[in-house]
């Protein structure tokens, strides 16, 4: 159908209409998941959904070992692969021939969100969005002076890029009974590493 | 008088998906009414379902339009359709000119709606969906029957031997667990095969040109990591007008589908990817498909709904049948208003969806939206009366409204009520009533003194 028309036909639909005034939100959007500071309502709500939390390095290596990881890749868009390679085989290009060769992902967080419990991953800090998806593991990267309070906060200047996206999880259904599983296509342990 | 289709559906349903679906259902009410109360304590709630509905009942038009503008800015191609026929054509040519084969879809209600699998399949498409749920119902040719939970009615032990059947699993294994790695397996072929992704969109934002997806699984990220092109199909009503007021329904939508605080994955999309994996064109499809005439009609309120399923999952008759028992893509209360709308001129086929309704008021109560659902399906019921379609069961009232609008009737039924107290109407095994108190039993009637009392005190 042609545009013109498409958009003609629903404006004079609409015409009998009462058109509300789009409301001024206020605090009543914020939730009382909000407790303490942006932060430490981060911790408390992604941890709650089974996101892991470490804020030093040698608690990451630990945690990556805990999960049998041996091989990974660090997005080419982090600065560093954080000394990673010390202590793992690193590579910093996903190759998409061998997916399931990766036991875990780093990559950078833009931001997380206290009153949700999510990171914020952008296209324009990430090379291959592969890096943080297909491997069991993934680690995202996060400042913490780049965590922010509501989740009004976090959608403010989302898109800023094609493509961005909350995670607060790992991949996870209960399409089965309703039973609880993690991992169902993409990591099924999700790390967010806070660095100062 | 014959039995309504939904009763039919009702009787011959296995117990066990019947057991199902009720518990199901009654677990997501349980979890939304804690989650909110927590979250959104005292009148927050109701503060926020208000919201919800005035930004909804917004600039619809005008939203739309500043959305097509922002989309095109950012480099998608925007497509619009008037039906179902036209979007299937319009998806197909977009594909067939890539000389694709290979589609992953991630979860939506739209492309149900236009049959859009079954289209592309018979034209030799390989079309697979990376939602677990519907996945588990497209490899047997189902319709979902939740729109979140698609595949509600399904038992452990009906997967694995549907996994095995179509080689998803190698032996039988009913360990969700394990069949759900079968299925995390299987479909990373597809994502890394696949040419073309198809998404619908939760909402999409006017201002910035951006669609929403909300998902738990992370499907939707992988599909746009692993495919060149996305299509999305997306009805006009999804249209709001910017990220801010997003936070209203994020809020929602999570927290009356599934009990949790937010979706695991929440994806924003702008445009083509710039990063390494991701699609390199995108296009958009406006879908209309009967939605502006339901718009210029006296239930355009049904176009703010956000597709928790929280209504469904409130419903006593759904509770009881599940949503197949509907006969259409969208099930419970929202598909008795919505289904028949959309019909348009089949609307006979569907007539007897809004007597499938107690009218106990629930699904209004829970919806986040605030959309007045059980008035939408009294205007269903009018609409099926001016129009005089027969439907079954179609009780005939007349001999009620003789009772209820003669004085002295009413006078003498009111002082001889308690006489059905001694009745044994449970003994009755043939015929309409015999059906009716099958399954039901009415209260002891104890009233019918309040004109003497009032004579007395009033
Ligand atoms: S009608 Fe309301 S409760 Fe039902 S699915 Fe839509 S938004 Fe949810």
């Amino acid at each position: 159908m042609d545009k013109n028309d498409f958009l003609k036909r629903v404006r004079e639909a609409s015409k009998n209409r009462k058109v509300v005034e789009t409301p001024k939100l206020d605090c009543g959007v914020v939730s009382a998941m909000l407790e303490g500071g942006a932060k430490d309502a981060f911790v408390k709500n992604f941890t709650s959904n089974h996101g892991i939390v470490v804020e030093d390095f040698d608690a990451l290596v630990r945690v990556l070992k805990d999960n049998g990881c041996k091989i990974g890749v660090v997005d080419a868009k982090m600065d560093s692969t954080l000394g990673l390679e010390k202590h793992f085989e690193i590579t910093r290009e996903f190759d998409r021939n061998i997916p399931d060769a990766y036991h875990f992902g780093v990559s950078i967080a833009s931001k997380a969100i206290g009153e949700s419990g999510s990171m914020i991953l952008k296209d324009k800090d990430t090379d291959d969005r592969l890096t943080t998806v297909a491997p069991w593991v993934h680690v995202a990267v996060l400042k913490e002076s780049d965590i922010v309070s509501t989740l009004s906060d976090g959608l403010d200047g989302i898109i800023d890029n094609a493509y961005s996206i909350f995670i607060g999880a790992p991949s996870k259904t209960s399409d089965i009974e309703g039973v609880l599983v993690e991992g169902v296509h993409g990591p099924g342990v999700e790390i967010c590493y806070i660095v100062k | 008088m014959a039995l309504q289709p939904i009763d039919h559906f009702c009787e011959t349903l296995d117990p066990h998906v019947k057991k199902a679906i009720t518990a199901a259902s009654v677990g997501s009410t349980n979890a939304q009414k804690a989650i909110l109360e927590r979250d959104y304590p005292g009148d927050k709630t109701d503060h926020l379902r208000s919201l919800a509905n005035a930004i909804k009942g917004g600039d619809l038009a005008g939203n739309l339009e500043k959305a097509v503008a922002s989309l095109e800015r950012n480099g998608i191609t925007v497509l619009f359709a008037k039906d179902g026929a036209e979007a299937r054509d319009i998806i197909y040519n977009i594909i067939k000119e890539r000389e694709a084969k290979n589609v992953v879809k991630i979860k939506s209600m739209t492309t149900e709606e236009i049959e859009l699998n079954h289209f592309l399949q018979e034209k030799g498409m390989d079309v697979v969906e990376t939602d677990l749920g519907e996945l588990i119902i497209q490899i047997e040719n189902e319709k979902p029957s939740h729109i979140v939970k698609p595949a509600i009615h399904r038992t452990r032990g009906d997967i694995a031997e549907s996994f095995v059947k179509h080689n998803i699993a190698e032996k039988y294994d009913d360990n969700p667990n394990h069949l759900t790695l079968a299925a995390r397996k299987y479909l990373r072929e597809k994502y890394f095969a696949a040419d073309v992704v198809v998404s619908g969109a939760n909402y999409v934002l006017a201002e910035e040109g951006a669609i929403v997806l909300c998902t738990n699984e992370g499907n939707s990220r992988f599909s746009m990591a692993g495919a060149k092109t996305h299509i999305a199909l997306v009805g006009f009503e999804k249209v709001i007008p910017s990220a801010k007021e997003l936070a209203v329904f994020l809020n929602l939508l999570a927290r009356s589908a599934t009990g949790q605080t937010s979706t695991a994955y929440t994806d924003f999309v702008a445009g083509p990817g710039k990063s390494k994996n991701s699609p390199k064109e995108m296009f958009l499809v406006f879908l209309d498909n009967g939605r502006s005439d339901i718009l210029a009609s006296e239930s355009a309120e049904i176009l703010k709904c956000i597709r928790c399923g929280a209504c469904m999952n409130r419903c006593p008759v759904f509770r009881l049948v599940g949503g197949h028992a509907y006969r259409a893509t969208y099930p419970g209360p929202l598909g008795i208003v919505l289904s028949p709308l959309l019909a348009g001129d089949k609307l006979a086929t569907l007539a007897d969806l809004p007597k499938a309704c107690s009218l106990c008021g629930a699904c209004g109560e829970v919806c986040p939206a605030k959309i007045p659902l059980p008035d939408l399906i009294l205007k269903n019921r009018d609409k099926v009366k001016k129009q005089h379609i027969h439907v079954p069961n179609d009780i005939n009232f007349w001999p009620f409204k003789l009772l209820a609008t003669t004085p002295w009737m009413w006078k003498s039924a009111m002082a001889m009520s308690k006489a059905a107290n001694f009745l044994p109407l449970s003994w009755i095994k043939f015929g309409p009533a015999g059906r009716w108190f099958k399954s039901r039993t009415i209260p002891r009637i104890n009233g019918g003194n309040f004109r003497n009392w009032f004579k007395k005190n009033g």
